[in-house]
């Protein structure tokens, strides 16, 4: 059907044709079932969104992903002509979860995990929470690849990701399956030993802590942000 | 020895009531209760339980007789086996390799997992096509349908700059995303963003777009080819994009 682009035939049979038509721009052709159809198109839309760099070098920005229909009164017809542009929602900026965790109000700031800032895609959905559990979700292996880890330690009863001048250490497990961890790092970029008293004097670990390490791979990790901790 | 914690047994314990009042508490004489085994005429639910914390037994889990202080009576009726039929077992796993199913299984694990109601851009999108493409008569999901969608996006560029060698970076767990929905952020490699959300089709189209961006480059630059093959997925001391290390 889409001989003069790579074609990838889905589950249900719906084909998509992908094409890189000049700089800039990027042509996808889709024909098949609806479901497939529409859930093409979210994807594509999220990896607009999410991968793109931002124009703040400071700050941490929300990227959106906007849809029109081209050739309103010929949508009886196909097939279906749909424009997808990216932009950075500019009022949003230092709003939103993420951008509180940010706030240097105890000496380690967020952004320092960061070499850049990062771009936020926003309005897709992710894994519900239970209610008032703030951070950033992320998985085990993009925290030890932030804090660029090579493994985990068990220090004194506590889980430490440890890398040149960050760590982050596992406070509890926070509801079911949850485990909430805290970044600890030198802003100055200096070496950060395990020997450091925030490492060794925060968060020691329990009896339920020990069980937490043989969950640790099933587990949810929250990365939080209490000031008063620092 | 970690213990559970169970109800003492008490052989005056009142038979169990028959169904529950308004106020949660167990009246006798009527219809079959939702729960036969728990219950005193008369007593809240709340009050019933409060009444197990005070009488409650620690019981280490080695103990012989364990079995025997389940109070839950055994009842036929939920031990039954229901006989199938080799027809009925036929069409059973008939059913279960179909693409319908195997759809329907992905939208409820996906629905059960992933919050939508904050997703206003998902949300927005979908309704857009839904509305689009909604037909007078018959069903919507069985009618094939066409579109074009074209991107202002050049992913070949975003690839360049983030200092990857070439494109299959989008498959590795080095390429890290931020989501959000406008409430909480969600930090996932692209490839497991895209499984946890469009756990079926999203993969192909990432691997779609590998082989465009692998084909546009080859276009471009005969070298290119070669370039890419044989290129090899960042190290970990690579910078991860759109996020990058700690420096």
């Amino acid at each position: 059907m889409f001989t003069d682009s790579p074609a990838e035939t889905l589950f249900d049979g719906t084909e998509i044709g992908i094409q890189v038509a000049e700089e800039g721009l990027l042509k996808v052709t889709c024909a098949g079932l609806f479901d497939s159809l529409s859930e093409t198109t979210e994807v594509l839309a999220w990896l607009g969104a999410a991968l793109r760099e931002s124009s703040h070098p400071e700050m941490i920005s929300h990227s959106l992903a906007r849809f029109s229909l081209a050739g309103k009164e010929k949508i009886e017809q196909e097939p279906l002509c749909l424009k997808l542009d990216f932009g950075e929602a500019e009022e949003e900026l230092l709003v939103g979860e993420l951008d509180k965790l940010t706030i240097n109000e105890g000496g380690c700031c967020w952004k320092r995990l960061f070499k850049n800032p990062p771009v936020v895609a926003k309005g897709f959905p992710i894994p519900m929470r239970p209610d008032g559990l703030a951070g950033l979700e992320i998985s085990l292996d993009a925290m030890a690849l932030l804090v660029n880890a090579p493994r985990l330690t068990v220090l004194n009863h506590r889980a430490v990701l440890k890398g040149h001048n960050a760590a982050t250490v596992l406070k509890d497990r926070s509801r079911g399956s949850v485990m909430r961890w805290h970044v600890i790092c030198n802003e100055d970029g200096s070496r950060l030993p395990f020997s450091d008293p925030r490492i060794r004097t925060s968060f020691p670990m329990n009896e339920e802590g020990r069980d937490d390490l043989e969950r640790i791979q099933d587990a949810r990790h929250i990365l939080g942000w209490p000031p008063s901790v620092w | 020895m970690a213990g559970v914690a169970v109800k003492s047994q008490d052989p005056d314990a009142p038979e169990p009531a028959e169904s529950s009042n308004a106020d949660g508490s167990f009246a006798s004489g009527s219809s079959r209760p939702i729960a036969p085994w728990v219950g005193i005429p008369g007593v809240p639910v709340k009050d019933l339980v409060s009444h197990w914390l005070v009488d409650m037994q620690e019981v280490p889990l080695d103990n012989p007789d364990l079995d025997d202080l389940d109070a839950v009576q055994e009842r036929k009726d939920m031990d039954e086996r229901i006989d199938l039929s080799e027809m009925d077992m036929s069409r059973i796993n008939h059913v279960l390799t179909t693409t319908s199913y195997t759809w329907l299984k992905s939208a409820v694990q996906s629905r059960a997992l992933l919050d939508y109601t904050r997703a206003s851009t998902l949300i927005s999108l979908r309704r857009t096509l839904a509305s689009v493409f909604t037909r007078p008569r018959g069903n919507r999901a069985l009618q094939k349908h066409s579109v074009v969608v074209k991107m202002s996006w050049d992913p070949c560029h975003f690839i360049q700059e983030q200092g990857y060698g070439g494109s299959d970076c989008l498959l590795t767990a080095l390429t890290l995303t931020c989501t959000d929905d406008e409430t909480n952020t969600q930090l996932l490699s692209c490839i497991q963003y895209v499984r946890q959300t469009w756990p079926l089709i999203g993969e192909a189209v990432v691997s779609g777009l590998l082989e465009a961006i692998t084909s546009a480059r080859t276009i471009s630059d005969p070298k290119a080819r070669s370039r890419v093959i044989h290129s090899k997925a960042p190290t970990s001391q690579t910078p991860a994009s759109p996020l990058g290390h700690v420096y």
